[in-house]
C-alpha cells in the first residue's frame, strides 16, 4: 500500500472545558499505487482534517499514517499538497513557483529547469512562465498549484477541495484537466471534495465520511473513463451516494452538534 | 483578429501627461523668494542679512566649492547616514525576525519596547556621547538607534502576518527551516520592512543633523552650526537645502529598490479602476 491510515483519532481543544470533541474516531483507509481515492462528506465531517494529518501538518491523537511503510512524522516532499486557496508564492513567477520544489531539494539547475518546463507544458501554461500569480485567473492558478506539487514527483498527491473556489464552468474544465494529467502521470491521489458528481467523475474509490468522524463506507466506482455525467449508471452512483449522505444528515440531527472542526 | 485590432484603436493608451504645474510651482517659489530678498535689500523692511536671496545662496555654494570643503561636508553626511541607517536596519530586521517567530521572545521584547520606545532618540544623544566618546561611534550608533525602532516594529508585524498556508506549502515541497525563512518568511515580510525603512529614513536624517550639530567637525549639520557662529546666513540656507537634496536622493534610491523588488505586487487604490 502506498498510503495506509490505521485507526486514526483526532480531537481539537474544545472552546469550553466540558469534553474534547473528536473529529475523527478510528478511521482506517488505504490507497494503492496509482489509485484515485476521494474523501467525500459534509462540511465538518473531518475530511480536511484527515488530509492535514496525511500531509503531516497536524498529529493524530491515536493511530498512525504510513507512506510506503514509513510513519508520517511531519510534512515532506513525498506528499505533494494542492490547496483550495492555491497557496502560490505571490513573489515568484509561474516558473519560479513550479521550480520551488526541485530547487529546495537540491536538483541541479539544468535538470530543475527542464522538469519545470515539462510540468508547465503538462498543465497547459506554456507562455505564462514569467507571469506573477496575481495576474492569473483562478483556474490557471490551480494549474500552477497542481504543476508545482507534481514537479516534486511525490509518492502521494493530496488535494484539498482544489476546485472549491472555482466557478462551475472552470470547475468542469479543471476536472477533465486533472483526469488527463492523472492518466498521464499516474500519481496516487487523495482528493477531498463535497461534490458528489465530482467524486464519481474522478475516483477509483470514494470513501464516504459521516459527521460522527468515522467512515460511512467505501464505494468503488466501476465505470470506464472518461465518464459521462448524464449516463444512467453515473446517476445511479450519484443517487446512492446522496442517500448515504442524507441518512447521515438525518441521524446526526438528533445527536450532539457536529464536531468542532478545523475546516 | 480584426476585433483585437479594433479594440486597440478604440482603447488607445494615453501617454502620461507631463505635469508642468509641478515645475511652475517650484520656479515660482524661487522667483518670489528672490523678489522678496531683492526688494528687501533695497527698501530695508527688515535686516537684509536675515534673508539671503537664492542667488546669494548659490554664490555661497560656489565659494565653498571653490575652497574644496563643500564636497567634504556632503560626503561626510551621506556616509554617516548610509552606515548608521544600514546598521540600524540590519539589526532591526534580524531582531524583528527572531521576535516575530517566537511568542516567548515577543512577550519579553514587547514590554521593553514599551519602556524605551516612547523616549525620543534625541533625548538620549548626550548619554550616547558620554558612553561612546566624541568620535564617529556615538553618531553612528545614534543614527542606527533612531532607525532601529520603527524598522523593528514593522518587521515583527510583517513576520507575524505571513500566510501560514504558504509555510505549509513550502514544507510540503521539501523546504528546510532555513529555506522557508529565506524564500517565504523574509520575502513575505519585505514589503513591511520597506515601509519601516521609509518611516525611519526621515528619523535617521533628523538624527544625523542633530548628531552633527553636537560635536562634529564636518558634515552638513556641522556646517549649519559653524555658519551660525559666524552669522553666515547664506551658508545656513545652503546646508539646509543640501540636507533636503540628500534626503530626496536617498528616498528615491529606496523607491527604486522597492520598485525592483516588488514587481509582483499590484493593487491598492490606483489599480481598482481603469481610468
Amino acid at each position: 500500500m502506498k498510503l495506509a491510515i490505521e485507526d486514526v483519532y483526532k480531537s481539537f481543544d474544545p472552546f469550553t472545558a466540558s469534553s474534547r470533541r473528536f473529529v475523527l474516531r478510528g478511521v482506517t483507509l488505504q490507497a494503492a499505487q496509482g489509485e484515485f481515492l476521494s474523501l467525500l462528506g459534509h462540511s465538518g465531517c473531518g475530511k480536511s482534517t484527515l488530509l492535514n494529518l496525511v500531509a503531516g501538518y497536524i498529529k493524530p491523537d491515536r493511530g498512525r499514517i504510513l507512506i510506503d511503510g514509513t510513519t508520517v512524522e511531519g510534512p515532506g516532499a513525498d506528499r505533494g499538497v494542492v490547496f483550495q486557496e492555491y497557496a502560490l508564492f505571490p513573489w515568484y513567477t509561474v516558473h519560479e513557483n513550479i521550480a520551488f520544489g526541485p530547487q529546495v531539494r537540491g536538483v541541479p539547475a539544468g535538470t530543475a529547469h527542464a522538469m519545470t518546463q515539462r510540468y508547465i507544458a503538462l498543465v497547459g501554461l506554456t507562455g505564462f512562465e514569467h507571469v506573477y500569480p496575481d495576474a492569473l485567473s483562478g483556474g490557471m492558478k490551480q494549474r500552477v498549484g497542481i504543476a508545482r506539487a507534481l514537479a516534486n514527483e511525490p509518492t502521494v498527491l493530496l488535494m484539498d477541495e482544489p476546485f472549491g473556489a472555482l466557478d462551475a464552468l472552470t470547475r468542469e474544465a479543471m476536472r477533465q484537466e486533472l483526469l488527463r494529467i492523472w492518466l498521464q502521470v499516474r500519481p496516487t491521489v487523495v482528493f477531498v471534495t463535497h461534490s458528489i458528481p465530482e467524486a464519481v467523475a474522478l475516483s477509483d474509490r470514494i470513501a464516504v465520511m459521516n459527521l460522527r468522524g468515522t467512515l460511512e463506507g467505501i464505494i468503488p466506482v466501476d465505470l470506464p473513463r472518461p465518464r459521462d455525467s448524464h449516463a444512467a449508471q453515473f446517476l445511479e452512483y450519484v443517487k446512492a451516494l446522496e442517500q448515504m449522505l442524507m441518512v447521515d444528515r438525518k441521524s446526526s440531527a438528533t445527536r450532539e452538534p457536529a464536531a468542532l472542526s478545523e475546516e | 483578429m480584426q476585433d483585437v485590432a479594433q479594440l486597440g484603436r478604440l482603447r488607445r493608451v494615453r501617454p502620461a501627461a507631463v505635469d508642468y504645474t509641478r515645475w511652475v510651482t517650484i520656479a515660482t517659489f524661487f522667483l518670489v523668494w528672490q523678489l522678496i530678498a531683492v526688494y528687501n535689500a533695497v527698501h530695508q523692511v527688515f535686516n537684509p542679512v536675515f534673508l539671503p536671496s537664492p542667488t546669494m545662496v548659490l554664490r555661497a555654494g560656489r565659494d565653498l566649492l571653490g575652497r574644496g570643503v563643500l564636497y567634504l561636508h556632503i560626503l561626510q553626511s551621506a556616509w554617516r547616514l548610509l552606515i548608521g541607517f544600514s546598521l540600524g536596519t540590519s539589526v532591526a530586521v534580524v531582531v524583528g525576525i527572531l521576535v516575530g517567530r517566537s511568542r516567548r521572545l515577543e512577550s519579553i521584547a514587547a514590554p521593553l519596547l514599551d519602556l524605551v520606545g516612547p523616549i525620543p532618540p534625541f533625548a538620549l544623544l548626550p548619554i550616547f556621547i558620554i558612553w561612546f566618546g566624541v568620535g564617529e561611534l556615538p553618531k553612528l550608533v545614534f543614527i542606527a538607534y533612531a532607525t532601529f525602532l520603527p524598522v523593528l516594529a514593522y518587521t515583527v508585524d510583517g513576520v507575524k502576518s505571513v500566510n501560514p498556508l504558504l509555510i505549509r506549502s513550502a514544507y510540503s515541497l521539501g523546504a528546510s527551516e532555513m529555506q522557508i525563512f529565506r524564500r517565504v518568511v523574509l520575502k513575505s515580510a519585505l514589503p513591511n520592512i520597506f515601509v519601516g525603512m521609509r518611516v525611519s529614513l526621515a528619523l535617521s536624517f533628523s538624527a544625523l543633523v542633530v548628531a552633527e550639530m553636537i560635536g562634529a567637525d564636518a558634515g552638513l549639520g556641522y556646517l549649519i552650526i559653524d555658519s551660525r557662529n559666524f552669522f553666515r546666513m547664506a551658508n545656513m540656507f545652503l546646508a539646509a537645502s543640501l540636507i533636503g537634496v540628500e534626503y530626496t536622493l536617498f528616498s528615491l534610491l529606496l523607491g527604486r529598490v522597492e520598485a525592483r523588488l516588488f514587481r509582483w505586487r499590484k493593487g491598492g487604490y490606483a489599480h481598482a479602476l481603469e481610468r
